[in-house]
């Protein structure tokens, strides 16, 4: 399924579906997706509320909702291993140390009585058990200066810290055992502008010293051409598109990826926006033919009959349309 | 003529240890027809500015004039008069509608509070012409907004502010915490709108992208203060004020060929409460001396309905200088 063939492939998911069972209902939140990050390589996953994102996060960090939700199909192989398989143990030493999470609301993803210095302690602890405990506070305190806190603020409480600042201390903390991946889930969607570009700047500068991988969710683009080397458009649980940067802003071959750049107001363009019609459909009743159909401008009659194979572009650039060709080779963006 | 005019309109909170200055001094005009942008990250006062100028919040000092008029000391029942003439669009479709009231009453409610419409069937029919200005399918007349996603939300809140067919809206955030597809649908619709109603906006964001779109002049704010107010074209061709143009290339644009060279602010924002008399900015400011720990600078006219507030911008005739000293 995957053209990439280097051998420097840290996390590769090939077919994954995730379903929720709800009382009567089945929620198809991730359908059949495919995908590999490289050691060191920045993956955006790009799409709207409800579109299966976190829902993919969390399957690759077996913390989805269960029993409640399931892995249905696929495997998730994280170097040797295959997650999906993997016990509660494995499981354990692998998150924290060799991937961990950063979440969207450093306000919520904190112990607010606990001072954040023992918090990231917590985290060496666990995973370096012969560590002494002034080996721990030394690394954690090291662990707080590389995020751009002083070390004196190590006894603080998470409540003593604005929002910017409770960000770092979760970076900290994912970065403290020093993973080989870490996923980022709207890491700076609840941030002000200004603390955005210090928080991004931070997790590129990070990302460049450790050479971890990092596996970015968002709703934006501009995060994503800030970070990432690679992205994947998702909608309704599927990547309909996948690429280079390049690929996905130059050459947007998927109706729905070109839809997204339109809504977005530009800074060199006052053109009235072009908002893609209606909403994502309800994932408990998506359709059996392409899911973007309904929305879409140049949607033909197989469109409302089959549902689109994965097409390959190039080794790294795919799309799931079947008018791929006929979109037009404007410009969409005119950001050639 | 302003429609909308604030003199020195000044809110203060008092706060555990004194008094924190939300809205501090802020002259600000919005002439019929236009829209405003009142941009600035959180805690700045925009939010607190939007209700103070509707009365929503009691001002702490200074002056607002509506229509020539000045509304500062209306009593609450006159205030209540005006509520058909000046509305408010919230951020959160989410928590700004009541749960427990159909489409159809949301909507009529303001209609039967400001006693607009007596006649049930009339009122009906407007409430029809309202959902289908904004764009809402009929077969929601009796659906509750649990059953609405947060566009649809949004448009119901948008309906119910203009049931009374005011002159003036506030909008608050009216897009961010809607997806971007939906975002645009939004900012289409409310440009329509005040196209074909003539209505005047303060549109509140902390999205420099969305407020380009929309307004026609732009007033940035930073810890109670305006920092900067002039033209939309003036404010992306030649903005002035340092924290103006970190704020301008902290934006993240979505294309690979843009320009990087981005400011990063140092630090974040200091207290809002009982500020020293110094440029509020200095702290975070790459450009800051001791001037501007000495004194806070006056917001300063320099031509063509520019207005900064900034020691370092040239006072020197009526020519601009980009700042110099230690630029990076």
């Amino acid at each position: 399924m995957n053209n990439i063939k280097d051998n420097d492939i840290l996390l590769d998911i090939s077919n994954l579906v995730v379903h929720y069972e709800m009382d009567d209902e089945v929620v198809e939140a991730v359908n059949n997706i495919s995908f590999s990050v490289r050691k060191g390589e920045a993956f955006g996953i790009i799409g709207e509320t409800g579109a299966g994102k976190t829902t993919t996060a969390l399957s690759i960090m077996r913390l989805l909702p269960e029993p409640r939700a399931h892995i249905i199909g696929g495997t998730i192989k994280f170097g040797e291993e295959d997650l999906t398989a993997a016990t509660k143990k494995q499981m354990t030493k692998i998150r924290g140390r060799r991937i961990s999470m950063i979440f969207q609301d450093p306000m919520t993803a904190l112990n607010p009585v606990q001072r954040v210095g023992e918090q990231i302690e917590e985290v060496i602890a666990l995973h370096n058990p012969r560590f002494s405990k002034s080996e721990i506070m030394l690394a954690g305190m090291e662990m707080l200066r590389e995020v751009g806190i002083p070390v004196e603020r190590y006894k603080d409480y998470p409540f003593q810290f604005s929002g910017g600042m409770k960000q770092r201390v979760v970076i900290a903390m994912a970065l403290a055992c020093k993973p080989d991946m870490i996923i980022a889930d709207e890491p700076t969607t609840a941030l002000d502008v200004t603390i955005q570009a210090q928080v991004l700047e931070l997790i590129k500068e990070l990302k460049a010293k450790y050479g971890t991988a990092v596996v970015l969710i968002t709703h934006d683009f501009g995060v994503v051409s800030e970070i990432c080397d690679r992205c994947a458009v998702m909608y309704g649980g599927e990547f309909v598109e996948c690429g280079t940067l390049v690929d996905i802003f130059k050459n947007p071959r998927h109706p729905y990826t070109r839809g997204l750049f339109d809504s977005l107001p530009k800074l060199d363009d006052n053109a009235r926006l072009k908002p893609i019609k209606g909403m994502m459909p309800d994932p408990t009743k998506l359709p059996r033919h392409c899911t973007f159909a309904e929305r879409c401008d140049m949607c033909i009659d197989i469109c409302m009959q089959k549902d689109p194979e994965e097409t390959w572009l190039s080794d790294e650039h795919r799309v799931k349309c079947f008018r791929y060709m006929d979109s037009p080779v404007d410009k969409a963006q005119g950001r050639m | 003529m302003a429609l909308i005019e604030a003199k020195r309109l000044t809110k203060y909170f008092s706060a555990e240890n004194g008094m924190l200055h939300a809205v501090d001094e802020v002259d600000l005009e919005i002439e019929a027809g236009r829209t405003m942008g009142v941009v600035g990250e959180s805690g700045c006062g925009k939010s607190t500015l939007g209700r103070v100028v509707l009365r929503m919040l009691e001002p702490t000092g200074g002056e607002i004039w509506f229509d020539g008029k000045e509304i500062t000391g209306l009593s609450k029942r006159q205030i209540h008069r005006m509520r058909t003439k000046m509305q408010m669009i919230f951020q959160d479709p989410f928590s700004s509608i009541d749960p427990r009231m159909t489409i159809t009453q949301t909507i009529e409610e303001p209609l039967i509070i400001h006693k607009i419409v007596r006649h049930k069937e009339e009122r009906l029919k407007k409430v029809r012409e309202l959902m289908d200005l904004v764009g809402i399918a009929v077969r929601y007349v009796n659906a509750y907004p649990h059953e609405l996603d947060g566009g649809r939300r949004q448009r119901v809140g948008i309906a119910r502010a203009l049931a009374v067919d005011p002159v003036f809206i506030v909008c608050d955030e009216p897009v961010s915490a809607l997806d971007v597809s939906i975002q645009a649908q939004i900012l289409n619709l409310l440009q329509d709108i005040q196209k074909e109603r003539n209505l005047t906006y303060m549109f509140i964001t902390h999205n420099l992208s969305v407020v380009k779109y929309i307004s026609d002049d732009i007033c940035v704010m930073y810890l109670g203060q305006v920092v900067e107010k002039c033209s939309t074209e003036d404010f992306f061709k030649s903005t002035l004020h340092p924290y103006s143009q970190a704020l301008l290339s902290a934006i993240l644009v979505p294309d690979l060929d843009a320009e990087r060279k981005r400011i990063i602010l140092k630090g974040e924002l200091t207290s809002p409460i009982n500020p020293a008399d110094a440029c509020r900015f200095a702290p975070r400011c790459l450009y800051a001396d001791e001037e501007c720990s000495e004194c806070c600078p006056s917001l300063r006219d320099i031509g063509g309905g520019h207005f900064v507030r900034c020691h370092k911008i040239s006072k020197t005739e009526n020519r601009i200088e980009r700042v110099q000293a230690g630029a990076p």
